[in-house]
């Protein structure tokens, strides 16, 4: 039947040879007859009229991979790259480089302390086990505000240095507590091949008097040191909670050497995207949103239904189930986040293991199972909710939670 | 970066940024000796208490004081949250013996004096205030900077009636205009005193700056409810009554059916249903106040 499509597009493309949507139906149609290298020409024609769009491109990546031809795989990975492509660069890039043997050039680095006596978070860089977006279930809008907020920057050096824009900067992502914030900073250190270093306030807070400041300042030291490279401030509001919500002095301190490092006062912040994460943005320091700061703030919603049905299906990905209904479960769990979704997964598999306990038979998991434990659960999203309910009513004069407010006037949120 | 936080370090700074939950967390993680830490059972109080989880809290409390039995925080901590408990008795007697071991600490006079106005029955209510007001001048003859006892003070005049109350809000509010709290004395303190409009400003202001606590949330809501135009001629009259408006309300009624004027007893009637119809919308759309 592939045989048969091949040739009539074939036919059809010698009658009207500029169709470009007829060539790339038979470029599509040759990859899935296993035929790579017939469909890289096919490929290779439209990229030089320009005729592929970012998904276009990546699939002709994959052509060529599957071909052999590295060079005109890097080709159309570069391109896609310009294009604001949000899923399947990074894997594309990583499964080049795997064909290339270039896995060996990285490394999970673990800098211990330098000739400086500085010591440094722990960098990630290897991208074989590098989150990427494809790894993150929906959250689709947040995925292309940072792609092109965030990641495009680093990718099109060139036209963010022609009008004098530096990429880098501090990005603030906010929402209801394991929706994906901190996978997500992952994901894009990921989507952007960079090394990714994790602060934790665990890391920082030092009983001494003046230690901790010193160890935020390590930080960036280190940070710089790997640049281009994405840092992340996990819990943001723990470190840079307002000053005029703190009884002691030393949270003020560590407030004030945070801003000292992201103004970067005698050092260079270029290259270093600083990422952060709080539940509670309220709590963090105003002094923080300003721009040159975390001027760019993004709300992480709970998934909509499709992304629970994607989250859902991850988790039942490698246990034994029986036709599970994943869309009415996801249609049944309004507000549920990523990690109630893995939660109710559990719940059902502890169940099923009851029952195997019970009866002796170890049958697979059923709709029935999912819905039975969903009885007892409720969204831990729900008292976020509430908090940011009232923070829109009463603290939101400067507009900075009209995207929460956006998301609260929705369907789910009022269910 | 070598040496991760303790999680007393975490607790610590958990609960100087009024995070107990997450101070709470991190006190889970304690084992072995630490747990024969007397910080550990302070810290673990004061989370407690801040959660409101009073039995907990005073739990806390006392296995801290087994291990140090003069602590001072503890003491205080103890008697607060024997107050906010329902065990008033026991939280006067806390709060005394705190004071004979520390007779200088004014924080300690001025929560004796809190602990003074709640305990007496309402009969009584007089003969307290004026032990509480005089435990309240000890404290500020001892430090006249103390924020409690401010606090207390206000506190105090604004739930007796006293003339001074509005004074002492400001007062409040001048050492920090930004504590949410201050405002809700403050907004009391004004309201009280037939300054509703000015009050209700206050309860708002309070709601703006900390929404993430739902009894100031319900406050904020229900005052901005007050401010529209439907609870207009109910301010006004209490603003006429400077206050006193329940009272003087019954001697209208009373005047009113004793007069015999059809039309007069008409327009009280219908104040009398304008006054319910706002109460049930309140009642209705907010609901009860949250604990």
């Amino acid at each position: 039947m592939t045989i048969d499509r091949v040739e009539g597009l074939r036919s059809a493309l010698t009658a009207a040879p500029e169709n470009h949507v007829l060539r790339l139906l038979l470029a599509e149609a040759l990859v899935d007859g296993g035929k790579p290298a017939e469909a890289l020409a096919e490929y290779d024609q439209l990229f030089v009229a320009d005729q592929l769009d970012g998904a276009g491109l990546v699939a002709g990546g994959r052509a060529a991979l599957a071909a052999g031809r590295h060079d005109r795989a890097q080709a159309f990975v570069d391109a896609a790259g310009t294009t604001g492509t949000v899923n399947g660069i990074s894997e594309l890039r990583n499964e080049i480089n795997e064909s290339l043997g270039l896995q060996q050039m990285v490394q999970l680095v673990k800098p211990g302390v330098d000739e400086d006596g500085v010591a440094g978070p722990e960098l990630e860089l290897d991208p074989k086990t590098a989150v990427t977006f494809a790894d993150v279930g929906g959250l689709d809008d947040v995925k292309k505000a940072i792609n092109r907020t965030i990641i495009l920057p680093f990718q099109r050096h060139d036209l963010y240095e022609k009008y004098k824009r530096g990429a880098g900067g501090g990005v603030l992502l906010f929402g209801p507590p394991g929706c994906g914030k901190t996978l997500l900073a992952r994901a894009t250190a990921g989507e952007c091949g960079l090394p990714f270093s994790n602060v934790r306030i665990e890391e920082i807070l030092d009983p001494y008097f003046g230690a901790s400041e010193a160890n935020l300042h390590d930080a960036f030291v280190q940070a710089r040191r790997f640049a281009p490279c994405v840092m992340f401030l996990d819990e943001l509001d723990a470190i840079a909670l307002a000053r005029r919500k703190h009884t002691g002095s030393v949270g003020r301190s560590l407030v004030d050497q945070l801003l000292q490092e992201l103004d970067a006062i005698g050092a260079d912040n270029e290259n270093i995207l600083v990422l952060a994460a709080t539940n509670a943005p309220w709590d963090v320091d105003e002094a923080m949103k300003r721009p040159g700061r975390f001027d760019r703030v993004v709300f992480v919603p709970p998934p909509d239904p499709p992304a629970r049905a994607r989250i859902l299906a991850l988790h039942l990905s490698d246990r034994p189930a029986d036709n599970i209904d994943i869309d009415r479960l996801a249609k049944q769990t309004p507000l549920f986040s990523g990690a109630d979704l893995r939660a109710l997964v559990e719940r059902a598999v502890d169940l099923v293991i009851d029952d195997a306990l019970e009866h002796g038979e170890e049958r697979p998991l059923r709709t029935g199972d999912l819905e039975q434990a969903l009885k007892d659960m409720r969204p831990t999203t729900l008292e976020w909710i509430a908090t940011a309910r009232n923070y829109v009513e009463f603290a939101n004069q400067g507009g900075r939670y009209d995207e929460v407010a956006a998301f609260l006037v929705s369907r789910e949120a009022r269910l | 970066m070598d040496a991760a936080a303790g999680p007393l370090v975490l607790a610590r700074h958990d609960l100087a940024r009024g995070r107990p939950d997450r101070a709470l967390a991190a006190l889970s993680n304690v084992t072995g000796a630490d747990v024969e830490n007397h910080d550990f059972w302070s810290l673990r109080a004061a989370a407690l208490y801040d959660l409101r989880r009073w039995d907990e809290a005073i739990q806390a409390t006392q296995e801290g004081l087994a291990r140090e039995p003069g602590d001072f925080e503890l003491l205080d901590v103890l008697a607060l949250a024997q107050l906010e408990g329902g065990h008033a008795k026991q939280a006067l007697a806390t709060i005394d013996a705190a004071l004979e071991l520390y007779p200088d600490e004014a924080a300690l006079h001025a929560h004796r004096a809190l602990i003074l106005v709640r305990t007496k029955p309402k009969a009584f209510r007089l003969m307290s205030y004026k032990k509480a007001r005089a435990a309240v001048a000890e404290a500020l003859r001892l430090d006249s900077t103390c924020e409690a006892a401010l606090r207390v003070r206000a506190h105090i005049a604004a739930v007796s009636g006293d003339r001074r109350a509005p004074e002492y809000g400001a007062e409040l509010l001048s050492l920090d205009p930004e504590n949410e709290r201050a405002h809700l004395i403050a907004g009391n303190a004004l309201a009280r005193r037939g300054q509703m409009a000015t009050g209700l400003q206050h309860y708002v202001e309070a709601a703006r700056l900390d929404p993430s606590d739902p009894q100031l949330a319900w406050i904020g809501r229900r005052s901005r409810a007050l401010q529209g135009p439907f609870a207009a001629p109910l301010l006004f009259a209490d603003r006429l009554t400077r206050g006193h408006f329940r009272f003087i309300w019954f001697l209208v009624i009373y005047a009113a059916f004793r007069a015999h004027q059809p039309v007069l007893t008409a327009a009280v009637l219908l104040f009398w249903a304008y006054i319910w119809a706002v109460h049930f919308y309140l009642r209705f759309r907010f609901g009860k106040e949250p604990k």
